[in-house]
C-alpha cells in the first residue's frame, strides 16, 4: 500500500509448507525463525518489504488465524526466507498474549512446520527510483526495513537508517544492520532509544535518547528529495508521518506499513495512558484527516486510501484475501461484519443487510472504521 | 411467483381461428380463447365447473361455449347460460373470464384483477405502425426453463460472445464495460462499442463501409417484456447522448416472455427495422437469423434452468448478473406487494 512502485500482490502463490531451519533469539522479546519450503521449488522470490501469510493454529481447535510477518532476510537468497517476530505479551492482565506471536516463541521449534502464503504486499522498495532512501522504523517494525537495507547495500543509494526502540535489550537485528551499514560509504544508521540502560550508555550502542522528533529528523537529514519507507506501531507511524508532512514531503514520497495488533492505534480519549513498560514510542496525536482501516482478525491496520475503489480492494492491497464473487455488491460473497465505523455504499446492496454487517466490495469507510477480517 | 396484475401475451392474433377452441397456459392457469361471431377474442377458465372437463374440448356455440360433457354453456363472461336438466342455473356456476385485448398482432391476457385492466398498459411499441419501418412478425416458442431465466438472458448482453458467435456477437463484445441503468418500469443494460467490426449478422444491412460504433441496449420492463435495440453508426460519430448519424441502423427487437408455468416461458417476438420497410426478403431473411439464434438461446436457457434445478455445488454470481439480478430483486418486491394488497383485500 502507498509504495512508489505499482502493485505487486496480484501474485496468489497459494498456501505451501515452510520448515524451520533455524530459531535465533535476536533479543529479549524478539526471535527469528529462518524457513525453507518444504518443497523447494516452493520458494519464491520476493520483493524487500513483503511478507508471508502465515496460518496459525488456534489452541484447542481446528480453528485458525492468519498473521502476516515480514520478510526480514536478504532477498537475494533464494532458498530460503526469515521472519522476526516479536512475543508480545498480554499488554494488561485479562488481556491474552498474542495468541500467534506467542505460538512461534513458545511452541515452534527447529524441524517444526509452518503453513504459509506469498511473499505478498505492495510496501516494497522501488528498485528503480535513484532518490536517496530514509528507512524508518519503531520496535519490531524493522523487519521489512532490514530486508530493504541488503537490498540497498548493493546500490550505490544514499541510505539513512533511522530505529527506534526502547532499549538495546530490546532491539534486534542490531549487529546485522550495523555490519550492512559498514559494508560501503553512504549507508547511515541512527538508533534511538527511549529508555536506554546503564549498558546501553556504556556501551553506546545509540545515538540518541528519547522518540523520533521533527528536531531529530532535521538534524539527520540534509534537504534533498528523498524516498520514505516508514513501519511501526501505528503511535509511531502518526507521529514520524505527521513531522514528514510537516516538512513538506509529498505524500508520494512516503511508504509505510503498519506494523502488529491495531488494537493499539487509535487511542481512544478515555482510554488509559499505556503502560511505561509498552515497548513503543510514545504516541503522537494522528493526522485529523486520517481515515484508518483496522482488519481485526489480520492484525492489520492502514491509512485508507482515497483512491481505492472499494474496502474490497483495499483490503486486497492490504494483503489480505477476502472471499468476493461479483464485486459489484449483489451476490453478497464479500459480505464481513463491521466491528465498528460506518460505510457508505457507492452501490446499493442488492440484499438488505443485516446490522453490523457490510459488503466490502461496493463501500467506502465514512471515517475509521474496524473489521472482522 | 407471478406478477399478476399485468399484460401478458397469450398467443399470436391469427392463432385463434374462427370457430376454434384454443387453450393456452398462463402463470399455471389453463385459459381457453375462442372468437364470438364478430370476431373478438374471449378468454375463459379452462375447466368447467362441474367436472373440470376442459371448455377447449367442447363446441363453441355462437358467441358462447358448451362443455363436451354434460353440455353446460357459458357466455364471454364466463356466466353459465345452460345447465341441460336442471331447472334453474346454480350461481356458482361460473368461470373465470380473463379480459384480452389485441395489440401488434398478439393477444394479451390481464392475469390479475379485472377492474384494473387498463389496455393503455401493453407494452408501447415505438414505431409501430411508421411506414418508414419495416417489422419482420416473429413466432413463438416455448422453453422448458423458468421465464426469469429469460429476462436474465435479455439484460445479459455478454452472452452474445459466447452464446452467438456466428451471428449477433464479435470479439468486441467481450471487452467494453457495461452500464447498467434502474428504471421506473424495468432495467436497462448497455454498452457502446466504439470503432469495432461489425458483427456478421448486421454487416450486410449497413449503409456505411469499414467499422462502426455499435450499442446493444437491453431493456426488460416489468414483468417480462424487453426490447433490445441494436443500434450501428459510422466508426467514431457515436457515443451516449449524441445524435445518431444519418447512416444510422436501427433494429429493435421485442421479446414478450409469458410464464407457462415456473418450468416453462411462452416466448414471442418481432423486430423493427429503420429500413426497407417493404422487403419481404429482408424481412424473411432476419425472421430467419433471429430463430436461429433464439434456438441456440433456448438450448442454453433449458439447460440452465435444469443445471440450476439439480444443483449440488453453489452456483456463483458475477459483475455480469448486476442488471439480471437488480431486475429480479425489484420484480420480486412487485410480486410481494402485490400479494399484500391481495391478503389485505381478502
Amino acid at each position: 500500500m502507498n509504495a512508489f512502485a505499482a502493485p505487486a500482490s496480484t501474485r496468489r502463490n497459494g498456501f505451501h509448507e515452510l520448515k524451520v531451519v533455524a530459531k535465533v533469539r535476536e533479543s529479549s522479546i524478539i526471535t527469528s525463525f529462518h524457513l525453507e519450503p518444504v518443497v523447494p521449488e516452493g520458494w519464491r522470490g520476493f520483493e524487500p518489504g513483503q511478507f508471508l501469510v502465515f496460518r496459525i493454529p488456534k489452541a484447542g481447535s481446528n480453528d485458525f488465524v492468519l498473521r502476516n510477518y515480514s520478510v526480514s532476510c536478504s532477498p537475494g537468497e533464494p532458498g530460503r526466507y526469515r521472519i522476526t517476530v516479536k512475543r508480545e505479551a498480554a499488554p494488561s492482565p485479562g488481556v491474552p498474549d498474542g495468541l500467534s506471536s506467542c505460538f512461534l516463541h513458545d511452541h515452534i521449534e527447529v524441524g517444526d512446520l509452518l503453513v504459509a502464503e506469498g511473499p505478498r504486499g505492495d510496501f516494497v522498495l522501488d528498485r528503480n527510483s535513484r532518490r536517496p532512501v530514509v528507512l524508518l522504523s519503531g520496535g519490531v517494525g524493522l523487519t521489512p526495513l532490514v530486508s530493504m537495507l541488503h537490498a540497498l547495500a548493493a546500490t550505490d543509494r544514499r541510505v539513512l537508517f533511522v530505529h527506534a526502540c526502547d532499549n538495546g535489550d530490546v532491539h534486534a537485528l542490531r549487529d546485522e544492520v550495523e555490519a550492512l551499514a559498514a559494508s560501503r560509504p553512504g549507508l547511515t544508521v541512527h538508533f534511538c532509544y527511549r529508555f536506554p540502560t546503564e549498558r546501553d550508555r556504556d556501551a553506546g550502542r545509540h545515538h540518541s535518547q528519547g522518540v523520533v522528533t521533527r528536531e531529530l529528523l532535521q538534524g539527520l537529514l540534509p534537504i534533498d528529495d528523498y524516498d520514505f519507507y516508514l513501519c511501526g506501531p501505528s503511535p509511531f507511524m502518526q507521529a514520524v508521518h505527521g513531522v514528514l508532512r510537516g516538512f513538506g514531503v509529498p505524500r508520494q514520497r512516503i511508504a509505510y506499513e503498519f506494523f502488529g495488533p491495531a488494537t493499539l492505534l487509535e487511542p481512544t480519549p478515555e482510554s488509559t495512558p499505556a503502560p511505561a513498560s509498552r515497548p513503543e514510542p510514545a504516541p503522537a496525536p494522528a493526522p485529523a484527516d486520517a481515515t484508518m482501516v483496522e482488519f481485526r482478525k489480520s492484525g492489520r491496520t492502514a491509512i485508507w486510501d482515497a483512491t481505492a475503489e472499494s474496502l474490497l480492494a483495499f483490503a486486497e492491497d492490504q494483503g489480505l484475501a477476502p472471499e468476493f464473487s461479483c464485486r459489484a455488491g449483489i451476490c453478497g460473497t464479500c459480505k464481513s461484519q463491521l466491528v465498528s465505523g460506518d460505510v457508505a455504499y457507492f452501490e446499493e446492496p442488492l440484499d438488505e443487510l443485516a446490522p453490523g454487517e457490510v459488503l466490502l466490495c461496493c463501500s467506502k469507510p465514512q471515517g475509521s472504521v474496524v473489521l472482522d477480517l | 411467483m407471478f406478477l399478476r396484475n399485468c399484460w401478458y401475451v397469450a398467443a399470436w392474433d391469427h392463432e385463434v381461428g374462427q370457430n376454434e377452441l384454443k387453450p393456452v397456459k398462463l402463470l399455471g392457469e389453463e385459459i381457453v380463447l375462442y372468437r364470438k361471431t364478430d370476431g373478438v377474442v374471449a378468454a375463459l377458465e379452462d375447466a368447467c365447473p362441474h367436472r373440470k372437463l376442459p371448455l377447449s374440448m367442447g363446441r363453441i356455440k355462437g358467441d358462447n361455449v358448451e362443455c363436451g360433457y354434460h353440455g353446460l354453456t357459458f357466455d364471454c363472461t364466463g356466466t353459465c347460460t345452460r345447465v341441460p336438466g336442471a331447472e334453474k342455473i346454480p350461481h356458482v356456476a361460473q368461470v373465470r373470464s380473463y379480459p384480452i385485448s389485441e395489440r401488434y398482432g398478439l393477444l394479451w391476457v390481464w392475469m390479475g384483477d379485472a377492474a384494473l385492466a387498463d389496455p393503455a398498459k401493453i407494452f408501447e411499441v415505438d414505431h409501430w405502425g411508421d411506414p418508414a419501418w419495416g417489422v419482420n412478425r416473429g413466432e413463438s416458442m416455448t422453453l422448458d426453463c423458468n421465464y426469469l431465466y429469460m429476462t436474465d438472458n435479455l439484460l445479459d448482453p455478454s452472452h452474445v460472445a459466447w452464446v452467438h458467435q456466428s451471428s449477433f456477437g464479435n470479439s468486441a463484445a467481450e471487452a467494453a464495460p457495461l452500464e447498467t441503468t434502474i428504471g421506473e418500469d424495468g432495467v436497462t443494460v448497455w454498452r457502446w462499442m466504439i470503432d469495432v467490426e461489425p458483427a456478421p449478422f448486421y454487416a450486410p444491412y449497413l449503409k456505411f463501409a469499414g467499422n462502426c460504433d455499435r450499442k446493444q441496449h437491453y431493456e426488460v420492463r416489468y414483468p417480462s417484456n424487453a426490447i433490445i435495440k441494436a443500434i450501428f453508426v459510422p466508426a467514431n460519430t457515436g457515443g451516449e447522448g449524441k445524435s445518431l448519424h444519418e447512416e444510422v441502423f436501427l433494429m429493435d427487437s421485442y421479446n414478450f416472455m409469458t410464464p407457462v408455468d415456473e418450468n416453462h416461458t411462452k416466448y414471442y417476438w418481432f423486430q423493427m427495422r429503420n429500413f426497407a420497410p417493404d422487403v419481404e426478403e429482408i424481412s424473411r431473411q432476419f425472421a430467419k437469423s433471429v430463430r436461429g439464434a433464439f434456438d441456440e438461446d433456448r438450448v442454453v436457457l433449458n439447460a440452465v434452468h435444469k443445471g440450476m434445478a439439480n444443483k449440488r455445488t453453489p452456483n456463483l454470481d458475477l459483475k455480469i448478473d448486476v442488471g439480471p439480478l437488480r431486475f429480479r430483486r425489484n420484480l420480486a418486491k412487485l410480486i410481494a406487494a402485490e400479494e399484500q394488497q391481495l391478503a389485505a383485500a381478502e
